[in-house]
């Protein structure tokens, strides 16, 4: 009888080979050579070792240039990160994407400012067994910001950082969190070929990266290192995890310059951002200046809101624009819910300009409703209708319509 | 007299009828054994139960309850209409409305019990005002819902496999549920056996550790139907004491229980009519008398025939169909549709139902005065369970067992002593059997490190260094201080199914008119045998023809049609030798242990005409055949070994049959050894082996990739050769019945018997 060992490593050798298993099909170095864990290999500088298995960096440099546009927006920015040097602009390398308890957070970056200084504060964890220091050291992070920010951290790294505390018996840190991918998805989704930081860094803010790593390569080469402990598999995945940071704070003073620039409607040269951004954003820039979503608790900005109309407004008027339609029902939506005269009468030039260039229905009902509650128009009212009726593409609209023709015409008949 | 007791006596004086009766057993009516409502539950509660006309409650709820609220696990056997909500919700709202931070954990096996229980637990919840909140959570519910649930959910309704892979692996998230989990009922605990029950106690160790951690020690409250051994089976699934209530307080009816063999058609070859037929005559003898009935058909095929047969006989335009209104109800259906069936049979609107066993497990259907099953349906647990269908706490009832022409149906009616004296079939698992051990560890790690001399499983779980080291060694954990670590990328749960049967299903597409409508899904080995090119498929009463079968797509496109035969496809198995791992000698034989692969191919249809059943011309099919890769052990009787010498004594038309029937015995032996369920393997013989070039019996994983049963048959074959001597030697049959070898099959087993040459060859072998 052969033993159990052997019969499971049998196993395992016949899963390898059925088609049908998904055993997971591992690189070749498994086998290379394993150093027995407390073997500890020196990381070079600048890392410190603060604990067992736990290590730390900090690399200064000058703060990007576009950083006076986040002093300047602070409170009153569309992305609600504050006072920028109470922010923590934060990433972390893990061993899984998936995520699940099993995975772990291996690597933790946090940029914050300090006047005309950006400090990138690195922690790595060297092996699995240091990870309550590790996290001890995270929190302490974390602990010390008033925001944080980051590039899907909302859904990704938050809430596998409190898995971690929760499976280690510790209270996770929790601190208001602005997450880049929303606004930035916003601004560039049609412009770009796609939203990945990676992506949106090299088109927008023209950062060209020396040493890098893709991101999904990282786990493989984590788990290298601790089976060779050789320190040079990680120059890339420590340079990475720098960048991604030191952009996270490039982006977030790009999406506030191009807020405020369209606010002005003047250059910006400290900025550095190019009045085609602007045009390029068009849509997703016009709703978020309007909706101003990512403001958490604190009042609109009245002035950045105007300029989301505006913009919204001119979208509307190029009724070529595929965007134009959409620019119009979300400006006119907001026109009408504030209601003022001057609102009002650029929303009915929009739904006038739709009807009449556009034949659309939107515009007709919108328009309508307008002539018969406010101004009671009934008579243009039913004429609009009846015209409407008679394009050909009324389709669903047609039942709508038609009962809100016999509505308008008797309420005619009765003046 | 009410129409139930009119029908009995009118089948008593029914001399065709009675004719073809080979036993009528009559159950005495039982009174109720009746406890009073708990004194400490809550008056809202005990309003609520008022509510629904309950003053008093039966003896085994409240044992139930007692057991629950003292903290005890327990199993509770419920048969139909005993009432089997109440003894898991009692304690559970009880202890909700004392502490409202209290969690439970509902498992059922399918999804569409889920369903059912939801609605009726939403009954009581509603009644009461407690508002406790309840949830089901499985692949099925929303993104949307599923932070609320895990949040603010009372009682989470779910099933094992999103337990497995939903709600472990991401335990983080669930803080706040399993901190308070109180209780976990395992409703449906039967059906956890062999190696789904293995992997379920595996589930249920990964429950219990995640648990342990977060402080929370919850009770199990496990419902059974009937079976050989519910207190052994709770005490393997949950590796603990249990207290076992075996004894039903709930009324029932006075019950009558018929064996009943169809008349013969042909006497000189011994023909008797159909089961199908035969069904559907007897069911409408009952519906008509005003009786509501289910009938349980063996196969989806069969359900829509006697379902649609019977509909035919009643069309009438001028009499509404005698108002009578009868439905087919199997896998396969939508939701929606299978739904309303229920609703219908509980709210009288329907008044028959032929169903396969999709309607034996515990959905709610209301009560039912008769059965009829069409065949037996393959064991004495099943059978009682489909038996047990009919029958209500007040009233008489019937249920009439037909036999086909199979010889362990022929059997079965022929020697009714045999059928009612044997105790409904016991349930094995293995939760230490390696395979499934090695791959729920994995998961167990994943999520949790594992503190090294840790007991993965509290009670037995026996060592598990050695599955340690050779996942390490394969890189997928990684020890660091004094705990194993995951260290692979992957999401180990993903990749591991607690079922063999493949989640793929092909969705069947309407294209009838130009519109395309969805009506059904099929897995996608049954779509190979019922839904191939020019198949008709029947769905509902209402007939189809197949126009496209599109594997790669997972679709079906049928029409409607009408045509007076429906397909039955040829289904050929055969085994290939992949890679043999060891051959040894080994108890006077040969011993191979390998991989192989179980083909399944479907090349031929039969066209059967409605009602004569004749066949009326073939058709091909070629769609890819059905690949299985797994595990097997292979027993060659080679000349000159013990048993290929012991084999080839035999007079040779006897060869053939005596190796068919060694693999019945090892199917009736084996499961106890590997302690696996009889579908858990499955076995082929060859008399001529084209691999070995010598008799063969084949004993193989019915999981793809293996799981480690067939395997595991050499350690313990001394034993299960011996055991299936002994049975077979001391069974009292004459020429085999299904306990030993099976019944003789006369039509095959001309001369001689079988059980004879069985027996002979054992001893001859074991001797040698
Ligand atoms: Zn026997």
């Amino acid at each position: 009888m052969k033993s159990l060992y052997d019969r499971l490593k049998a196993q395992r050798e016949a899963k390898e080979r059925s088609p049908s298993s998904g055993a997971p099909k591992r690189p070749a170095d498994r086998h290379g050579s394993t150093v027995t864990p407390g073997d500890e290999t020196a990381l070079p500088e600048p890392w410190r070792r603060v604990a067992d298995q736990v290590w730390e960096a900090c690399f200064i440099e000058p703060a990007p240039r576009e950083l006076a546009v986040l002093h300047s927006a602070a409170d009153n920015g569309i992305l609600g990160i504050g006072d920028p040097d109470g922010a923590c602009f934060f990433d972390t390398e893990t061993t899984g994407l998936s995520g699940g308890a099993g995975t772990l957070c291996f690597l933790f970056a946090a940029a914050t400012l300090h006047g005309n200084e950006l400090q990138t504060e690195l922690v790595f964890l060297s092996d699995f067994s240091g990870e309550p220091e590790f996290l001890e050291r995270v929190g302490r992070r974390i602990d010390s910001a008033r925001t944080v920010v980051s590039y899907n951290g909302k859904r990704f790294d938050a809430p596998l950082l409190t898995g971690r505390f929760l499976m280690n018996r510790m209270t996770p840190v929790l601190r208001p969190h602005v997450d880049l991918l929303f606004p930035a998805r916003r601004l560039f989704a049609r412009v770009l070929p796609g939203c990945s930081l990676g992506t949106v860094e090299r088109e927008v803010l023209g950062v060209r990266r020396d040493i890098d790593i893709p991101g999904e390569e990282v786990p493989e080469r984590y788990f290298s290192f601790l089976r060779n402990r050789d320190a040079s598999l990680l120059t890339e995945v420590f340079s990475h995890v720098r960048y991604d940071v030191t952009s996270l704070v490039g982006l977030a003073a790009h999406i506030e310059g191009v807020c405020s620039l369209s606010a002005v409607r003047r250059p910006a040269p400290s900025a550095g951002v190019a009045e085609a951004s602007i045009r390029a954003a068009g849509l997703g820039l016009g709703r978020l200046l309007l909706e101003q979503p990512y403001r958490g608790r604190r009042p609109h900005n009245e002035v950045l809101r105007g300029a989301g109309i505006d913009l919204l407004c001119s979208l509307a008027e190029e009724v070529e624009h595929p965007d134009s339609l959409t620019a119009a029902q979300r400006v006119c939506a907001a026109l009408r819910r504030t209601g003022t005269p001057a609102d009002l009468d650029r929303a009915v030039a929009i739904w006038r300009r739709f009807v009449s260039e556009r034949r659309s229905l939107w515009a007709t009902v919108e328009l309508a409703k307008y002539l018969e509650h406010r101004t009671r128009a009934y008579r243009e009212a039913e004429e609009l209708v009846r015209t409407a009726l008679s394009w050909p593409h009324c389709g669903t609209y047609r039942g709508g319509l038609e009962r809100r023709l016999t509505r308008v015409s008797s309420k005619a008949a009765r003046r | 007299m009410s129409a139930i007791d009119r029908i009995i006596e009118q089948f008593r004086e029914d001399r065709a009828f009675m004719e073809c009766v080979t036993r009528w057993e009559t159950i005495p009516a039982r009174s109720g054994s009746y406890r009073d409502i708990p004194s400490d539950l809550d008056p809202r509660l005990r309003t609520a139960l008022q509510g629904r006309g309950i003053e008093r409650i039966y003896s085994h709820q409240a044992e139930a309850y007692a057991a629950a609220r003292a903290g005890r696990d327990l199993v509770v056997v419920t048969p139909t209409a005993s009432g089997k909500t109440l003894c898991y919700n009692l304690a559970v709202l009880q202890t909700i409305i004392e502490q409202p931070e209290t969690r439970a954990l509902y498992l059922f096996p399918t999804k569409a019990l889920s369903q059912d229980q939801q609605a009726e637990l939403g009954d009581t919840v509603l009644a009461t005002d407690i508002g406790a909140r309840v949830a089901t959570y499985d692949g099925d519910t929303p993104d949307s819902l599923r932070a609320a649930a895990r949040e603010t959910g009372q009682v989470i309704i779910t099933n094992p496999d999103m337990l497995h892979s939903g709600i472990l692996p991401n335990h983080p998230k669930w803080i706040k549920f399993l901190k308070h989990l109180r209780f976990v009922v395992i409703d449906e605990l039967h059906t956890y056996r062999g190696v789904f029950g293995s992997h379920v106690t595996n589930v249920i160790r990964r429950l219990k550790r995640i648990c342990r951690f977060y402080g929370a020690d919850p009770v199990f409250i496990c419902c059974s139907a009937t079976i050989g051994n519910p207190g052994d089976l709770a005490r393997a699934v949950l590796e603990g004491p249990v207290q076992l209530i075996d004894t039903n307080g709930a009324p029932a009816g006075e019950r009558h229980v018929v064996l009943y063999n169809p008349p013969l058609v042909d006497r000189v070859q011994g023909i008797r009519r159909g089961v199908v037929n035969e069904a559907q005559t007897i069911a409408l003898r009952l519906l008509r008398a005003g009786v509501k009935t289910i009938v349980f058909s063996r196969s989806r095929v069969r359900t829509e025939l006697i379902a649609g047969y019977m509909n035919k006989t009643l069309a009438n335009l001028y009499t509404d169909n005698e108002r009578i209104r009868v439905e087919s109800y199997r896998g396969g259906y939508l939701p929606s549709e299978r739904r309303a069936v229920e609703r219908g049979l509980r709210d009288g609107a329907i008044h028959g139902v032929v169903s396969t066993n999709a309607l034996e497990l515990g959905i709610d259907i209301g009560g039912l005065d008769a059965a009829v099953l069409a065949g037996f349906p393959g064991s004495i647990a099943s059978s009682w369970q489909q038996l047990g269908r009919a029958g209500r706490r007040q009233t008489v009832s019937i249920s009439v067992l037909l036999a086909s022409a199979s010889p362990l149906d022929q059997y079965m009616v022929k020697n009714p002593d045999y059928f009612f004296g044997r105790a409904p079939e016991s349930a094995f698992l293995d939760a230490d059997n390696m395979y499934i051990l090695a791959d729920h560890l994995k998961c167990a790690i994943f999520e949790l490190p594992f503190e090294t001399g840790e007991r993965y499983s509290v009670t037995s779980g026996g060592p598990v260094e050695e599955h340690l080291a050779v996942l390490e060694e394969e890189g997928t954990i990684r020890r660091s201080g004094d705990r194993w670590y995951w260290a692979d990328r992957g999401y180990p749960a993903e990749g591991i199914s607690l079922r063999s049967a493949t989640s793929d299903n092909v969705v069947i597409i309407d294209t009838t008119g130009g519109i395309d409508a969805v009506i059904g899904e099929m897995d996608r080995p049954s779509a190979k045998e019922m839904l191939f090119d020019n198949a008709i498929y029947i769905h509902r009463g209402d007939q189809y023809v197949v126009t496209k079968l599109d594997l790669e797509n997972r679709r079906a496109f049928v029409e409607r049609r009408d045509i007076n035969y429906f397909t039955d496809a040829l289904v050929k198995r055969d085994i290939k030798v992949l890679l043999e791992d060891e051959r040894v000698e080994h108890l006077g034989c040969e011993v191979v242990t390998g991989d192989i692969l179980v083909r399944t191919q479907v090349a031929k249809f039969k066209k059967i005409r409605f009602h004569t059943h004749e066949n009326i011309g073939y058709g091909e099919i070629s769609i890819p055949e059905e690949e299985m890769h797994t595990k097997a052990v292979a027993l060659v009787f080679r000349p000159g070994s013990a048993a290929g010498d012991a084999l080839a004594d035999l007079p040779p038309a006897l060869l053939a049959p005596a190796i068919a029937r060694i693999g019945t015995v090892m199917r009736n032996v084996a499961p106890f050894f590997l302690l696996c369920d009889a579908r858990d393997i499955g076995i082929a013989e060859r008399i001529r082996d084209p691999h070995f070039g010598a008799p063969a019996l084949y004993v193989y994983d019915a999981y793809p990739g293996g799981s480690g049963l067939a395997e595991s048959l050499t350690a313990v074959l001394d034993r299960v050769l011996d055991a299936a001597r002994q049975l077979v030697r001391e069974c009292p049959c004459e020429e085999g019945c299904p306990s030993c070898v099976g019944p003789r099959d006369r039509s095959v087993e001309i001369d001689g018997n079988p059980k004879a040459a069985v027996l002979s060859f054992l001893e001859a072998w074991r001797a040698g």
